[in-house]
């Protein structure tokens, strides 16, 4: 009876892939995307399956699937996560020239495993009302904790979220770990509340005045000022608040700056349509479309950030954004030990 | 009849050892996790005292749930079974609709009550409910200790409070030396489901920010792919179980008060103060159980009705049925045979009746865990003889429904074995004697007498089955979309408003079943006679 | 035709049967008659095998059928509450044993045996619409139908009003005879081992 069942089950399991296919393992979950997607699928003919879950968990799967994973591509927000999965062994090297010519290397791993494909900067969003010029002098991720300005003030999500890890990781990446350990208890001393939803609920909280100041992605910033649904939390909350990029000056160490991108999964049945649609989504027009829909950065050095990110800089006074100058592949090398700091000095439960 | 010409031993030996082995099997593949060396992020836990933290949360949890549960639970039956009211009945199946919710479906719900309703959040969210937490957890499965009491005190007490007030005690005293202590088996029983339940969610301690050992399971094999450390929380978690149900024992002291004869308690008209107290107490907690919460969900759905369609809601359900009915089939099938045998055992009934309610109470998180490792060892086993490239068990429902049947199977099993039980003996013994073997009594008696029960069991695994989300979730393959993992996607995304869709799904089935069962007299769940 | 030799049974630390030996011939009519806790039904269990002595040993026709399976044995076995299938109607309760003969086989025999005790009018009826003396033939007709080579009876006639045992007793009897069929009756009652049985066996506690 079991072996009928087996049987049955395995029949159901088994995958015919036609050619002119290519299957994606995705963490991002934007509509952007699927455009990009269809239009890919209308150029060269083939099909583009979705499927999308926790980085984590894709990992692990694509991992236990070994032998036969049944996706083609892996793509992930958090050049942590993609570091992760190529240690985890599930991405294979790619030769291309065009992927070559788009991506400058910063942005790509040295073993040509994974490659980015937009940018995205941690930023500080904060109050229009309360927070002053002054204020905003000399504001750094360092400053942000030892400033008593900031005390009970500062809104950030838990310590679960990748994109918390990573930019604690950064600085152990930059500074070292000891020094990244009092920066994480001193921010823990800043917080204004136990963390609790995700980076646009902290925009939220400063708009609903918990906190004066939040720490979070320069996109999402872009899609709560794109928010039209009157009966959303989200309403109304970008003409309350405004966005800062942090380390800009002279002699500080730039804006955490990750990625999201893509590897081809190995062995993965469809390699050649899997190179196809990230070479497509690394050109200048598809690099463009993901600044203006998704208000991330593009990766491409031809292609221009859209203008409502344009804005953001002149705002702040800045030519260019200044990144931190890290190799992204030390995010996940650093990644447990960035974890095991933040739980260390109780990221999630601040107040008792 | 030629194909049950087997031997009768031999069947129900290999029959035993098979349906054991599917408990047990998975289990023990997990052993060898426990030994491995530890851990940089485990000893960050261990030296920082946050596993500990987190395992005092979670007997607090346990304790503040177990409490809030018996209050609304055990007075509402009580209510219930002694007064007469109008509307009575109308409350009587209201007070039962809680559990059409799945957990996690009521916390994001109720996160959106307390965000538009301060006030009300500020009751519910403090310290005292740990966040919200225990409010989540009491007000959506409190139903299990009132179902369980309700039938308990109808049955069993009539004669021991009228004794007691014809020894002139008051109600009130009545109530405190008499109904109380009599019924306090019947309260523990089905507050430790209550337990069990809570044990099994990690969504809603996750999604209010509450540390408990869920936390650590899920972040360190999800979160970190550490599958060892997760094993070595999972030994903390069971430990913990295992003190609650000695608890349990202990407290019950083995007893179980029967009532002395099958007289029902007559309910009467309460006095004019009782009813003012009767009603509001039974309007607050069927407002906050259900009412509140359904009517924030049907805002929702029809303030998002857009997404009906892009969401797939048509190929989720269908594949949550599949799914659904695969397990169901394979759990009947198997915890009727199994029930069976047992049914004809002279000794060791009461052995293979716990570990048929082994899968029930050990937390999905773990059973996920053991079966996880479980697959993956069958899988490599399977390529290493075979060497067959596109066989993968993981990427199918195996692993999934398999961890189902565990899970449930007691559930079948047990109403199975009561309903058995309940026939004489001799009737099976007479099919042996009119030249029938075990099989052939198995298709012709036993099967018929199953078919009654089998529409409840039915009911009971489907509503239990739809609701459920942690093994869906940690066990599902590539691709594998059903409205519990949907529900959880949209709310981790923070889109309540659209995760409310299929949630409504479920809590509408799960209404009508649990409606239809009501009216049809039967007990929701008839799990306190398990243990 | 059965031969039990020294059989010994415990019930958990309690002997009930200790060296137990006896024989019955074919076509005898024997009763065990003793008062409760004697060991009778026991008894009567082992020879049927539902129960498993722990020592000793049972012959029928030469045959060593200590540890042969009871569905096997072609032994008929009354039950004291008759044990009627609750799902099946009483005609479909008396063929349940006749299952794999031919139809027209199941009919002959169906009418022979429910003229023989009276209940051909209740073929359609079921066990929850019988009175005890109704049912006490339905479940003796389903039993002989099956022609066993022995037919065990524990306490059947206990279950049925005072008034209407003698009259039963001889009915049965009577039914018994015709058949010429091998009984082993268990009772307390004296009256229904005078009347049914040849030969009468005392037995005890232990």
């Amino acid at each position: 009876m079991k072996k009928l069942l087996l049987g049955l089950i395995l029949l159901s399991s088994m995958v015919v892939n036609a050619a002119g296919v290519v299957n994606v393992y995705t963490t991002r979950h934007y509509d952007a995307d699927d455009a990009l997607y269809k239009e890919f699928t209308r150029e060269t003919g083939i099909k583009v399956n979705v499927v999308s879950d926790k980085s984590a968990v894709s990992i692990s799967k694509l991992k236990e699937q070994g032998r036969a994973p049944l996706a083609d591509i892996f793509m992930t927000s958090d050049a942590g996560n993609l570091a992760k999965a190529k240690e985890a062994g599930i991405l294979q090297s790619v030769e291309s020239e065009t992927l070559e010519t788009n991506i400058p290397s910063k942005y790509q791993d040295d073993e040509n495993k994974w490659f980015g494909l937009t940018k995205r900067a941690r930023v500080f969003i904060y109050s229009n009302d309360r927070v002053s010029e002054e204020d905003l002098e000399g504001l750094t991720y360092e400053s942000l904790v030892t400033d008593s300005r900031w005390n009970d003030e500062v809104l950030v999500r838990s310590s679960s979220n990748m994109y918390n890890q990573s930019l604690v990781a950064s600085f152990v990446a930059l500074n070292g770990e000891e020094k990244t350990s009092e920066w994480v208890e001193g921010l823990v001393g800043q917080m204004a509340r136990n963390p609790k939803g995700n980076d646009r609920v902290q925009a939220v909280a400063v708009k609903d005045g918990e906190g004066d100041i939040a720490i979070a992605n320069s996109y999402y910033y872009g899609k709560l000022v794109n928010e039209t649904d009157k009966t959303s939390k989200y309403y109304g909350v970008a003409e309350k608040t405004s966005l800062y990029f942090p380390n800009q000056n002279e002699g500080e160490s730039g804006v955490h700056m990750n990625i999201s991108g893509a590897g081809v999964v190995k062995n993965a049945r469809n390699k050649e349509e899997a190179v196809k649609l990230i070479e497509f989504l690394s050109m200048k027009k598809q690099q463009e479309a993901f600044s203006a829909t998704n208000y991330e950065f593009p990766v491409n050095p031809e292609a221009k950030m859209s203008d409502l990110l344009a804005s953001w800089l002149e705002e702040q006074g800045l030519e260019t954004v200044k990144e931190q100058d890290i190799n992204l592949n030390l995010l996940g090398e650093y990644n447990e030990k960035a974890l095991n700091i933040m739980i260390g000095s109780n990221w999630d439960t601040p107040k008792k | 009849m030629k194909i049950f010409k087997i031997e009768d031993g031999i069947i129900k030996f290999f029959l035993l050892a098979l349906i054991l082995a599917f408990i047990v099997l998975p289990i023990s593949d997990s052993i060898p996790l426990l030994f491995t060396p530890s851990t940089p992020y485990l000893d960050v836990l261990v030296e920082k005292g946050i596993l500990w933290e987190y395992l005092l949360n979670t007997l607090e949890l346990v304790f503040k749930v177990g409490l809030f549960s018996i209050l609304l639970g055990f007075t509402s039956s009580y209510i219930v079974t002694m007064y007469d009211f109008k509307f009575k009945s109308i409350f009587k199946v209201l007070l039962t609709l809680p559990l059409a919710f799945p957990v996690y479906v009521g916390a994001y719900t109720y996160s959106s009550i307390f965000y538009t309703n301060k006030w009300l959040g500020n009751i519910f969210t403090g310290k005292l409910f740990m966040e919200g937490s225990v409010f989540i957890y009491g007000i959506f499965l409190y139903p299990y200790v009132y179902l369980a009491c309700r039938s308990y005190l109808k049955d069993n007490l009539v004669e021991y409070i009228e004794a007691s007030k014809t020894l002139g005690k008051s109600s009130l005293e009545t109530f405190i030396k008499v109904i109380f202590p009599l019924s306090w088996p019947a309260v523990l029983g089905s507050t430790l489901f209550v337990i069990f339940e809570t044990l099994s969610d990690f969504a809603v301690v996750e999604y209010y920010g509450v540390g408990t050992i869920s936390k650590v399971i899920t972040d360190s094999w999800m979160g970190l792919g550490q599958k060892d450390t997760a094993a070595k929380a999972s030994m903390i978690l069971l430990f913990v179980l295992t003190v609650i149900i000695f608890s349990e024992k202990i407290l019950r002291r083995k007893k179980r008060y029967e009532g002395i004869s099958d007289r029902k308690i007559k309910p009467e008209k309460p006095s004019g103060l009782a009813t003012i107290m009767i009603y509001l107490f039974l309007s607050i907690v069927v407002s906050l159980s259900f009412i509140l919460p359904t009517y924030e969900m049907l805002v929702f759905t029809i303030a998002k009705s857009s997404y009906i369609a892009s969401i797939d809601l048509l190929g989720i359900a269908s594949n949550t049925l599949i799914t659904l009915f695969i397990a169901i089939f394979i759990i009947i099938v198997i915890s009727s045979i199994f029930a069976s045998i047992v049914n004809q055992l002279k000794r060791g009934k009461k052995f293979f009746s716990t570990i048929a309610v082994m899968g029930y109470s050990i937390p999905s998180l773990i059973l996920a865990l053991a079966v996880y490792i479980f697959t993956l060892s069958l899988d490599n086993f399977i390529y290493d003889l075979f060497h067959i490239e596109w066989l993968v068990l993981m990427n199918t429902r195996t692993a999934l429904v398999i961890a189902l049947v565990i899970k449930f199977i007691s559930v079948a099993f047990s109403n199975y074995s009561n309903s058995l039980a309940k026939i004489s003996p001799n009737v099976f013994h007479a099919s042996t004697m009119l030249r029938h073997n075990f099989l052939g009594t198995f298709f012709k008696v036993n099967l018929p007498l199953l078919k009654k029960p089998t529409k409840f069991v039915f009911i009971i695994l489907f509503i239990d089955l739809i609701k459920e989300l942690t093994l869906t979730y940690t066990l599902r393959p590539f691709n594998f979309k059903t409205l519990s993992t949907e529900i959880y996607r949209y709310a981790g995304n923070e889109m309540i408003e659209v995760a409310a869709i299929p949630s409504l799904v479920i809590v509408g089935i799960c209404s009508l079943m649990i409606i239809y069962l009501e009216l049809g007299g039967k007990n929701v769940k008839n799990r306190k006679d398990k243990l | 035709m059965l031969k039990i030799e020294k059989i010994n049974f415990k019930y958990g630390d309690k002997k009930v049967l200790n060296d137990f030996s006896m024989e019955v011939r074919e076509g005898e009519r024997v009763a065990l008659k003793g008062s409760s806790g004697c060991g009778k039904s026991t008894l009567l269990k082992v020879i049927a095998g539902l129960e498993k002595p722990y020592s000793g040993k049972l012959f029928f026709d030469g045959k060593d059928v200590t540890t042969l399976s009871p569905h096997k044995r072609e032994f008929g076995y009354v039950f004291q509450d008759f044990a009627l299938f609750p799902h099946l109607s009483v005609k479909n309760n008396i063929l349940f044993g006749i299952s794999g003969y031919k139809s027209s086989e199941r009919k002959v025999l169906l009418k022979k045996y429910t003229e023989m005790l009276h209940i051909d009018s209740l073929l359609d009826h079921y066990p929850n619409e019988l009175s005890g003396g109704q049912k006490q033939r339905v479940a003796i007709a389903r039993t002989l139908i099956t022609s066993p080579k022995i037919i065990l009876m524990d306490e059947v006639f206990s279950a049925l009003d005072e008034g209407l045992k003698e009259k039963v007793r001889l009915e049965i009897l009577e039914v018994l005879k015709e058949l010429k069929i091998t009984t082993i009756l268990v009772t307390h009652d004296s009256r229904d081992a005078e009347v049914l049985c040849d030969k009468i066996i005392e037995m005890y506690p232990i």
